[in-house]
């Protein structure tokens, strides 16, 4: 039946624009111009003259900058993973209880500092106390997780799982917010923080928010194959060879690692962790090992963006991170909708 | 069956929601042949192909691979002998058709390994063998059905295990393409593969080297499709919808099946 048996011709996909190294190459680019843009924005709006600010972009500017492109590598991340781990493209890292445990954790090591009488600062702090909110975000992203997988019990659906993890949303949002309602002095700070913002970021969130993205990141592309796998459903990957529920395990803890450093640090950021991918996607067809990187660094490029943005729009005013990338988020996803919509009509 | 079989059933039975889905199968495959497996609606056909794939532990009775059961091979190594594929519904997503197709050589070259070059050809004969190479750098989700079939059976293919179990293969596929993958199926078995099929079009069926009939998860025939007493439970069990007849001469005969109005 094929006449040419090994000597096929392979279409090139040479009309395509953009190919990964493009990407990574124009991101990084703009990760470049944003950083500095990050060291020069201020109250008064952006400034150039360095030496003047000399402090100010040393202790403040600088690892607050690096912060956010850290947090939202770690959000893009963990959102690619979680789209392919739940074979979902509108699946985001804050789902499965992970940032409600997180959130939680906080407003709990909060109210309990406020209590004994040692008030728990988010913006600086001692390395100790920063370690410590890492960790209990953390314990409270892994938490909210273990709990989704408990209660979705031995069920090996997506869906299911999906369900789970947001009846443990709310009930852990709740249970957030009545902590909020019974000790407000104390959570003054949490709800600037649960709104999402890269302002409490220091040069001690740097280590936690690195130490994550480097176990986080070359674990999750060395196991990406699985999820590339995963698109031909469960039970074919399986006849792969692949032993998917214990790697699928490790990819949630993953997902729960990511999450809970980047909603520990910044709060809980929207939508970045969404359409990071999405955007990955949409520009090139890609292997998961290739998305999970690329991901990473539009994350990080799109929390900077934001950031920068949040500081200087109303300067010297500043906007909450958070709300900047849910409008902008929100916005994009509902072009993207409407696209897909009509699309979907069309063909 | 003259050579012994490489896989087999022996007495199983699948439970789901407490009822009987397959109720004591026994039976074996032999390499360099090619069975269809063939029934009604709810017979159970789906379910002894994902048994013998692995993929449902049977509640009763075993499954052998080769010389042992199936359940002390690994994974890895269960993969690199039998290839299954199943229901084509929920295959969807970004990833280019020519990267499903590569994911066949997985159990070949290991899922930390990188492919060798040995990998890249079969995936690219697979491609050309089932006439999907031009749209190899598509996405998956842009395909129309047929097309993603032929990337699937694609994927089947690169494989290159001595065992095939393919769940409907011909669905979605056009007649032209129905017919070459027909003859691609005989030329594998020809070489020595084992292929087993769950059919639903009996006229592609009564092609195959041998036939099982499979109804209330038990087997009513089993044999040749010229076999006088195979046709006669075939008809019965389809309700008398159709007739067997052959048509065509000597080497070039043929059965079909013709539905009686």
């Amino acid at each position: 039946m094929s006449k040419t048996f090994g000597e096929h011709p392979r279409p090139s996909i040479a009309t395509a624009v953009w190919t990964p190294t493009r990407l990574a190459l124009v991101m990084s680019a703009l990760a470049v111009l944003l950083v500095l843009a990050g060291l020069a924005a201020g109250s008064e709006g952006l400034s150039f003259a360095w030496q003047d600010n000399g402090w100010v972009i040393g202790a403040i500017r600088a690892p607050r900058t690096l912060g956010a492109l850290c947090a939202g590598g770690l959000l893009g991340l963990s959102g690619a993973i979680a789209q392919g781990v739940f074979r979902n493209p509108l699946a985001d890292p804050y789902l499965l209880g992970s940032a409600s445990g997180a959130t939680l954790a906080i407003v709990l090591t909060l109210a309990a500092g406020s209590a004994v009488g040692v008030p728990v600062a988010l913006l600086g702090g001692d390395w100790l106390v920063r370690i410590g909110l890492v960790g209990a975000a953390f314990v409270g992203a892994l938490f909210g997780v273990l709990l989704t997988l408990t209660l979705a019990g031995s069920t090996r659906s997506p869906t299911t799982l999906l369900l789970a993890g947001v009846v443990v949303g709310v009930l852990l949002g709740a249970i957030s917010n009545l902590m909020m309602l019974i000790s407000p002095e104390a959570l003054r700070g949490a709800q600037m923080f649960l709104l999402g913002t890269t302002g409490f970021l220091g040069w001690t969130s740097l280590a936690p928010l690195i130490a994550s993205l480097v176990v986080a990141l070359p674990l999750a592309i060395r196991f990406a194959r699985v999820l590339d796998a995963l698109v031909l459903g469960e039970d074919t990957a399986t006849t792969l060879g692949i032993p998917v529920p214990a790697i699928r395990l490790l990819l949630i803890l993953l997902i729960a690692l990511a999450t809970g450093t980047a909603v520990a640090e910044t709060g809980l950021v929207a939508f970045v962790g969404l359409v990071a991918p999405h955007i990955v996607r949409r520009t090139l067809i890609v292997t998961h090992g290739t998305l999970l990187a690329l991901s990473t660094l539009v994350g990080g490029v799109l929390l900077l963006a934001a950031d920068v943005l949040a500081r200087t729009l109303l300067a010297p005013q500043e906007l909450p991170v958070g709300l900047l990338t849910a409008v902008v988020g929100g916005a994009y996803l509902l072009v993207l909708l409407r696209r897909k919509h009509v699309a979907e009509y069309s063909a | 069956m003259s050579a012994a079989p490489c896989l087999e059933a022996r007495e199983i039975t699948v439970r789901r929601g407490g009822q009987r889905i397959l109720d004591g199968i026994t039976t074996g495959f032999s390499p360099g042949s090619w069975t269809a497996i063939v029934g009604p609606n709810g017979a159970g056909k789906s379910t002894l192909l994902a048994t013998l794939a692995g993929i449902l532990t049977p509640a009763e009775g075993t499954v052998h691979l080769k010389d042992r059961r199936l359940t002390e091979w690994s994974l890895r190594e269960r993969a690199r002998a039998l290839t299954w594929l199943g229901h084509t519904s929920h295959a969807d997503g970004d990833l280019a058709a020519h990267e499903i197709v590569r994911l066949g050589r997985l159990p070949h070259y290991g899922l930390l390994g990188t492919p060798s070059r040995e990998d890249e050809t079969a995936a690219w004969d697979a491609l050309a063998e089932t006439e999907a190479t031009l749209y190899a750098h598509r996405r998956l989700r842009e395909l129309s059905g047929g097309e993603r079939q032929r990337v699937l059976l694609a994927r089947a293919f690169a494989a290159q295990t001595s065992l095939l179990l393919l769940d409907e293969p011909t669905v979605h596929l056009d007649a032209p393409h129905q017919g070459r993958l027909i003859t691609s199926l005989k030329a594998r078995s020809a070489r020595g593969q084992c292929v087993v099929s769950v059919l639903h079009d009996l006229t592609l069926a009564l092609g195959a080297d041998r036939v099982l009939v499979l109804a209330d998860g038990v087997i009513q025939a089993d044999g040749p499709p010229t076999e006088r007493t195979l046709q006669t439970s075939l008809i019965e069990v389809f309700e008398h919808s159709f007739a067997i007849e052959a048509i065509g001469s000597g080497t070039r005969s043929r059965l079909v099946a013709v539905p009686v109005a």
